[in-house]
């Protein structure tokens, strides 16, 4: 068993990371960078890495899309301690590394409409955050429109029109590269 | 891992997280100054276990409380495929790194005859006489009770 440790400072580290989260969701397309001290497995960046061990515990499910190696797998559930789960459904965190091979949207889980916030949350780990179709994205948070170019499919692009009309229902998702991440609640919406 | 080899591997898990710490640091002391270095994977935390039990050790699984617990898990710096792994009750973040750094050390190759006969071994004779001057104490104030019959 080969491993990489986890945070170096776990309290401080992670209260960070969580505030970062927190000011991505609610500056919908903007960048953030993280600041934590964090050396996950080869594959997984910075970011990812940070935002998983800060968001899972012993009681949140999660599904890693299946090509996903197990050196990863085994630090998530050595440092999280989450439970892994084998349909996207059921989880309450997704982790998808190659956005090439995203599941389409609804198969996560978009809650009910008397529990909306038990829907699936999408970490989608990609090479950088900018250089894609450029978007406009207006919404709650932003103040008139804010342009994100967040290098994603086009079929993310279709399945967000409906994840965004379905509100209250929907998925929320964050996309990380490096140190950086960027938050797109399903408030979010797209042209 | 074989049969054997788990086998010592909970025999010495269990000296190191009974041992009392003053003793242990003592001993771990005594190796030398060469020790590898290693790293943590996961820094001494302090947490809740729930102990369960089971009465008669037969009986239905139940809840017996709650009791804190601090673990840890060392991973040597030049051989990352040795992770040591400590769990001790109570708070000491001291005693759960010494467990987990002897665990890694005695599954190191060169450095297990070493920790078995420095630490390892004193501990367990220092708790086998404690148990017993225990039981001789115990033993001295015994109460035998007996029932009688009663007569028809």
């Amino acid at each position: 068993m080969i491993q990489e440790p986890g945070f170096t400072n776990p309290v401080q580290a992670a209260q960070q990371t969580f505030r970062a989260l927190l000011v991505a969701l609610a500056n919908p397309g903007k960048i953030e960078t993280l600041k934590v001290d964090i050396h996950p497995p080869e594959g997984l960046s910075r970011s990812c890495g940070a935002a998983c061990l800060t968001l899972l515990d012993l009681e949140t499910r999660l599904w890693l899309q299946p090509s996903i190696n197990q050196n990863i797998q085994d630090w998530l559930v050595f440092h999280a301690g989450c439970r892994l789960v084998s349909q996207p459904a059921l989880a309450d965190f997704a982790v998808i590394l190659d956005s090439q091979e995203l599941p389409s949207l609804d198969t996560f889980c978009w809650g009910t409409p008397e529990d909306p916030e038990t829907s699936t949350t999408v970490l989608i780990q990609l090479e950088r955050l900018t250089g894609g179709t450029v978007k406009q994205l207006r919404g709650p948070g932003i103040l008139e429109t804010r342009s994100l170019s967040v290098p994603m499919p086009n079929q993310f692009w279709a399945d967000w029109q409906l994840n965004h009309q379905s509100y209250p229902l929907g998925v929320d998702s964050y996309c990380f590269a490096e140190n950086h991440l960027v938050g797109l609640p399903r408030s979010v919406e797209v042209h | 891992m074989t049969v054997q080899s788990q086998v010592d591997r909970q025999h010495w898990m269990a000296v190191l997280a009974k041992a009392v710490l003053p003793q242990l640091e003592q001993h771990y002391g005594h190796l030398g100054q060469q020790l590898p270095t290693y790293q943590f994977l996961r820094s001494p935390e302090i947490g809740l276990v729930m102990v369960r039990g089971r009465s008669g050790g037969t009986g239905q699984r139940f809840n017996l409380g709650e009791m804190t617990l601090t673990r840890c898990v060392a991973q040597l710096t030049d051989q990352s495929a040795i992770t040591g792994f400590g769990y001790v009750a109570g708070r000491s973040q001291r005693h759960a790194e010494l467990a987990a750094v002897c665990d890694a050390l005695l599954q190191h190759p060169d450095w297990t005859s070493k920790v078995q006969s420095e630490v390892i071994e004193p501990l367990e004779m220092f708790a086998q006489q404690r148990r017993e001057a225990e039981s001789s104490q115990v033993e001295a104030t015994r109460v035998n009770f007996f029932t009688m019959m009663r007569g028809e």
